[in-house]
């Protein structure tokens, strides 16, 4: 071959990488591509850049080392950048005697050719390194790709092993047919549910073994059919077992494809069905008695279809709607032509509501119209039962006729009306609360701001209050009512005061009134209040009058207290003297004066005593007496005072008396007394000649009550017709001159008319004018239950004897007359003339009564007495004290006796009146054991029988008995003491005859028990108790008698 | 086609699309290749089945689908896969076009059964080439416009490329003036 040279560029060209090396193996020059890799320095050795890796070479590489290595595969590494290797091979040039090597970078991977800075045009275009290391990368990429591919093949192997598993494995049977239907796989579970094993069944078609007679024909062609057409299929259908049973299958089988879209065969899915027809056909039934369940709730049930757009109503027959449909399934339009055009938008936007998806039950009240016209209101009801695609596909529920329920509704709603429009428009606040107090409602009177009405609900008592910033103590009061309803579940009512910014007081009377429900326990509370500021207002002002009035009325009675006593007083004087003076020696002339003085008083004592009683009767101020007494012997008296006057006038005076004889009753003899003596006074005084006559007789009578009608009938003047219903009316007479000539106040008739009716009777008058009058009057009386004597007082003066009197009165002529009256009667008399000198003279002396005039200088009578019962001797602190007085008015009796005081006396004195009451006050003070009944259980009419009136052979058979009969009482003891029966025996009846002789009537039948038993000697243990009740018997009648005869 | 570019549309379509539409579009496409090995060559019918599948499941314009596989092809592919190698074609895009035929000519010695296109490269100016696309195939010149495209955002320069010679006008092969 010719030799041929290159240029240093073509030699570049084709091997960019060479280097040239002299024979002291100096680097002389290098390729371009080299020098970009390494940097060799000119004639640097070659140890110094290379090492040579392969072949190894064990001594140092010298120039003939590389001669040897010509024309071998060489691999050097270089030592500045160790990864850097070159792969190529030396060549001995001559005549130059240079060693050339050619050859390039040995690299791993692409990725260093940019690691060191190269580029594809650094290598020679022949170079196949580049492409070496293009194949290395995609070799990389595709074991890569190789190692992602196992690994989904692994993964597709496990999930076609789970697959099979599961196909083998599922209790569903698997079938998997050729082509022409022949089995040529089942699953354990198709071999389970059939009984049939693989084996038994390959090559045969499902249809042949596994049906029957009720596997249905229509079901066997469709199979046929599909499998035909190389279709999908589905169905259900009754298949038999290897053992005859027949059971449900659903099929659900598609046909396989291989690749070439050709039909490979078929496989198919078979799940026995049994349990879930069975469970079907339970529903069905479960369904049908639902059904019958909410037909029998409302008057239809109904199902509607959303897909189709129908309702299927349960009952065709209903008059319902008022038609017979023909069909259950009605098309809507019937049934929305039945719907009231006034609702049927409730209709619509609830069926919107369920085709959203929005509702899956419903509740609606609407009207519906009757075949009738009727308008009927229908409840109704319903849920959804099925649904598609998650929304709802079917509907049922029922219709209820509430037609008459809303009726009844409408009622009470009308009725809710009007009691709320009362409540809103009464005028008062209301507020209905629950037991928690807690408000349920409020009327516009109680909150005016409807706002705030609304707001309150639901809200307590306290919010209310802190909300309007009303005072808290109104809350703490209403609060303890509340509890106190509650509690004692009765209405309670009370007065709040609200004080207004403005300081104006209100006032409003509240009450709560509980409710209470049918087991006891309040469950609301109805608070009402009234504003009774005006009310209040009155009152307080009514109050003011009132006091006024009171105060006008004590003045009035003040007056008269004053009046009397301004008059008794001079009276008392007057009648004294004129009593002293007529015991005088005195001519006839003188006589007659005195006569006419004694005459003249009376009678202004008598217009006195009429004005004070009738202003008593007038004040509700008169009391009654309550007493025994025979009512006979009490109009005996009164009409034989007027016999002189009678007498003098020629007049016939007789008392027709019809009343059983000693008819004791219980009742006020004094007033009595006043109305006869009025009466018969007018007649004595109105007649002036024939007769009056006084009768009496029972008008009715039961055990315990007699009402006696009294009469007083006159010949005397009469009374006008005109006059008649006046002359009860106080200063009323019946002629205008019979004050001049009969003289009188007027007041007699009306205190007559005031004194009955107080003692519960009626007076009534006939009259003709100039044939006389008929005063009628009746009383009811209660019948005294003790058998009582009256008995005829007797003044014995003397038991006054040596009595210690003081006489407080500061009115000279008053000392004189009492003085004069009390030394008559043996009394020793002390006067003081003030209440001062009357405690002195209480405090120095021993006294054993005390007159006390009232009004006195210095100290009152009030006072002294009071100080006297405050005295440290007890004696005389209890000393009795009798008020004189000159004031008859009512209450102030009560007022000496509260003041300390025993008893009282009206001026003028009486002296008879007087004695009564000093004698009662001595003797009850000297016999404390004295009972406290005073009627005498000993008969004095039997005493008088046995005295025939001698009072002195009276008094001395008293006295007799009253020595004796304790001295045999005790000898009766000492008997009774030793059981000496037959000597007590005896000594009784010497008991017996004094107490008969006595008519001690209740000890008569003991004494003879004790007489009896003890001479019989039987009962005797009754004896001791007998004897111990005799002996009270007996000491109460010494008392009596030692009062009545021997004081 | 070797597996490499049909599996780079199964890329792009999965990362863009997700894989449920990958599954579709193979079922669209017909192809019935679980897994593409890329230096396994696979029929070229194979790769436009996919790319017309993937514009009609996509509803985008095919033209559209293949420039942007090619872009995808340059920048993902290639440079995830042979990074270095590309990088190593040159400094910058005018290098590396330069380049360009000498890299297709040595792959298709490299992997025998590939039939790659050809490129040449002239009129080379300091700032545009005209590249030289010559195929068997038919259809693929907007994936080659793709790549172009790609290679400009690979070197960060932003290209003009202009179809100067159409075979589907009747000329031998098409010719790219790349300008940048």
């Amino acid at each position: 071959m010719e030799p041929f040279q290159f240029n240093s560029k073509q030699f570049n060209s084709l091997f960019p990488f060479y280097f040239l090396l002299n024979d002291k193996m100096q680097i002389i020059k290098t390729g371009n591509s080299l020098a970009k890799l390494v940097v060799i320095a000119k004639n640097e050795l070659f140890a110094e850049v290379f090492t040579i890796e392969r072949p190894i070479v064990e001594e140092d590489a010298r120039f003939t080392t590389l001669l040897n290595l010509c024309n071998q595969l060489i691999s050097i590494k270089c030592l500045q950048k160790e990864s850097i290797s070159l792969r190529g091979q030396f060549q001995h040039l001559q005549p130059s005697n240079n060693i050339l090597f050619i050859g390039s970078p040995w690299f791993a991977s692409v990725e260093e050719i940019q690691k060191n800075n190269l580029k594809l045009n650094d290598f020679a275009v022949q170079d196949p390194v580049i492409d070496l290391l293009h194949l290395l990368k995609t070799q990389e990429i595709v074991t890569d790709e190789v190692k992602m591919l196992l690994t989904t093949i692994n993964k597709q192997k496990s999930d076609l092993k789970r697959l099979s598993f599961i196909a083998e494995e599922t209790v569903n049977g698997v079938v998997i047919t050729d082509a022409s239907g022949r089995i040529e796989w089942v699953n354990r579970g198709f071999e389970k549910i059939t009984g049939y094993t693989l084996k038994e069944i390959q090559q045969k078609t499902p249809g042949s073994f596994l049906q029957g007679n009720n596997s249905s024909a229509e079901t066997i062609n469709y199979l046929k059919q599909q499998i035909s057409n190389k279709q999908p299929f589905v169905c259900e259908i009754i298949n038999y077992k290897k053992n005859g049973q027949q059971y449900w299958v659903r099929i659900n089988g598609q046909p396989l494809f291989d690749n070439k879209n050709n039909i490979s065969g078929f496989f198919a899915i078979e799940e026995d069905i049994t349990q879930e027809k069975e469970n079907e056909l339970k529903i069905q039934h479960y369904e049908e008695r639902f059904r019958i369940a909410l037909e029998k709730i409302g008057d239809n049930v109904w199902i509607h279809d959303f897909e189709s757009n129908t309702t299927e109503f349960s009952k065709n027959d209903t008059d319902f709607l008022g038609f017979n449909l023909s069909e259950t399934k009605i098309h809507p339009q019937v049934w929305w032509n039945c719907v009231h055009p006034e609702d049927k938008w409730m209709l619509e936007e609830n069926n919107a509501a369920y085709l959203a998806g929005k509702i899956d039950h419903h509740s609606l009240e609407y009207r519906i119209i009757h075949e009738t016209g009727q308008v009927k209101w229908v409840l109704d009801r319903g849920i959804v039962f099925e649904k598609k695609n998650n929304l709802p596909h079917r509907i049922i529920g029922t219709h209820t006729d509430i037609t008459k329920l809303k009726e009844a509704e409408e009622t009470i709603n009308t009725q809710k009306q009007f009691y709320e429009t009362i409540l809103n428009n009464i005028p008062s606040d209301i507020a209905v609360f629950d037991s928690t107090h807690t408000y349920l409602f409020v009327n516009p009177k109680g909150i005016k701001d409807e706002t705030l009405r609304k707001w309150i609900i639901g809200k307590k008592d306290e919010d209310y209050i802190k909300f309007r910033n009303k005072p808290l103590y109104l809350l703490e009061g209403r609060k303890k009512l509340f509890a106190e309803v509650l509690k004692t579940k009765k209405i309670k009512s009370w007065e709040e005061e609200i004080i207004k910014p403005d300081g104006s007081r209100e006032y409003i009377l509240r009450n709560m009134y509980p409710y209470l429900n049918e087991k006891g326990k309040v469950e609301l509370v109805i608070g009402y209040g009234v504003d009774i500021t005006e009310r209040i207002k009155i009152e307080q002002q009514l109050k003011i009058a009132q006091q006024e009035t009171q105060a006008a009325a004590l003045a009035k009675e003040r007056f008269l207290a004053n009046m009397s006593h301004e008059i008794r007083t001079p009276m008392n004087g007057i009648l004294g003297i004129t009593g002293f003076l007529a015991k005088t020696d005195l001519n006839p002339k003188q006589k007659e004066y005195i006569h006419l003085i004694r005459e003249s008083t009376s009678n202004l004592l008598v217009i006195l005593n009429d004005v004070l009683d009738l202003e008593k009767i007038i004040a509700g101020k008169l009391e009654l007496e309550k007493t025994s007494f025979n009512i006979t012997e009490k109009i005996k008296l009164s009409t034989e005072s007027f016999r002189y006057k009678s007498e003098e006038k020629e007049l016939f005076l007789e008392y027709d008396n019809l009343l059983p004889e000693n008819l004791f009753v219980v009742g006020d003899p004094h007033r009595l007394s006043q109305i006869l003596l009025n009466l018969i006074s007018n007649a004595v005084k109105f007649t002036e000649k024939g007769s009056i006559i006084i009768g009496t007789k029972i008008s009715k009578e039961t055990d315990t009550e007699v009402e006696i009608e009294f009469s007083v009938a006159d010949s005397g003047i009469g009374i006008a017709k005109d006059k008649l219903q006046k002359i009860f009316d106080p200063y009323v007479q019946a002629k205008s001159d019979i004050s001049r000539k009969y003289g009188g106040t007027g007041l007699g008739l009306s205190i007559c008319k005031h004194l009955v009716e107080i003692q519960k009777g009626k007076i009534e008058v006939t009259s003709k004018e100039t044939q006389g009058s008929i005063f009628k009057f009746t009383i009811p009386y209660q019948k005294s239950k003790h058998f009582t004597v009256q008995t005829i007082h007797q003044y014995n003066y003397a038991c006054m004897k040596d009595k210690k009197i003081l006489v407080a009165e500061d009115v000279e002529v008053n000392q004189y007359v009492m003085k004069s009256t009390l030394e008559a009667w043996g009394c020793s008399t002390t006067i003081v003339d003030n209440g001062k000198k009357a405690v002195e003279a209480v405090r120095n002396n021993d006294f054993d009564l005390i007159l006390m005039d009232i009004q006195m200088p210095e100290m009152n009578g009030f006072e002294a007495t009071e100080i006297i019962r405050n005295l440290p001797d007890k004696r005389k602190a209890a000393l009795p004290i009798i008020a004189v007085t000159a004031n008859s008015l009512k209450g102030i009796t009560e007022r000496y006796i509260s003041s300390g005081m025993d008893d009282y006396i009206l001026k003028p004195l009486e002296e008879s009146k007087l004695f009564l009451v000093m004698e009662k006050h001595l003797i009850v003070k000297n016999n404390p054991q004295k009972t406290t009944d005073n009627t005498p259980i000993y008969d004095s009419s039997q005493l008088t029988k046995m005295g025939g009136g001698n009072e002195t052979f009276i008094k001395k058979l008293a006295e007799i008995f009253v020595r004796t009969a304790p001295l045999t009482f005790d000898l009766m003891m000492q008997a009774l003491t030793t059981k000496n029966w037959q000597e007590v025996s005896r000594e009784a009846h010497k008991l017996k005859s004094s107490i008969d002789s006595m008519g001690i009537t209740p000890g008569k039948e003991i004494i003879r028990k004790i007489e009896d038993r003890c001479k019989a000697e039987k009962d005797l243990d009754t004896i001791e108790a007998l004897s111990n009740e005799f002996k009270t018997i007996l000491q109460t009648s010494i008392e009596q008698l030692k009062k009545d005869f021997l004081n | 086609m070797y597996g490499i570019v049909n599996k780079a549309i199964e890329d792009l379509v999965i990362e863009n699309f997700g894989s449920e539409k990958w599954m579709a579009i193979k079922q669209r496409s017909g192809v019935d290749i679980d897994f593409f090995l890329s230096n396994e060559p696979y029929d070229d019918v194979v790769t436009f089945q996919l790319a017309t599948a993937v514009s009609e499941e996509t509803n985008i314009p095919l033209n559209e689908i293949l420039i942007a596989f090619g872009e995808y092809w340059v920048l993902k592919t290639g440079k995830e896969k042979y990074g270095s190698l590309m990088e190593a074609g040159g400094n910058n895009l005018r290098d590396f076009l330069l380049n360009l035929p000498n890299f297709h000519n040595r792959i298709m010695l490299m992997f025998p059964k590939l039939t790659p296109p050809e490129f040449k490269v002239s009129n080379v100016e300091e700032r545009s080439i005209y590249v030289h696309y010559i195929s068997k195939r038919e259809g693929l010149k907007d994936f080659t416009r793709g790549l172009l495209q790609g290679l400009g955002k690979l070197y960060n320069t932003a290209v003009a490329i202009e179809l100067l010679e159409d075979r589907d006008l009747g000329n031998h092969h098409e010719i790219f003036k790349v300008s940048w």
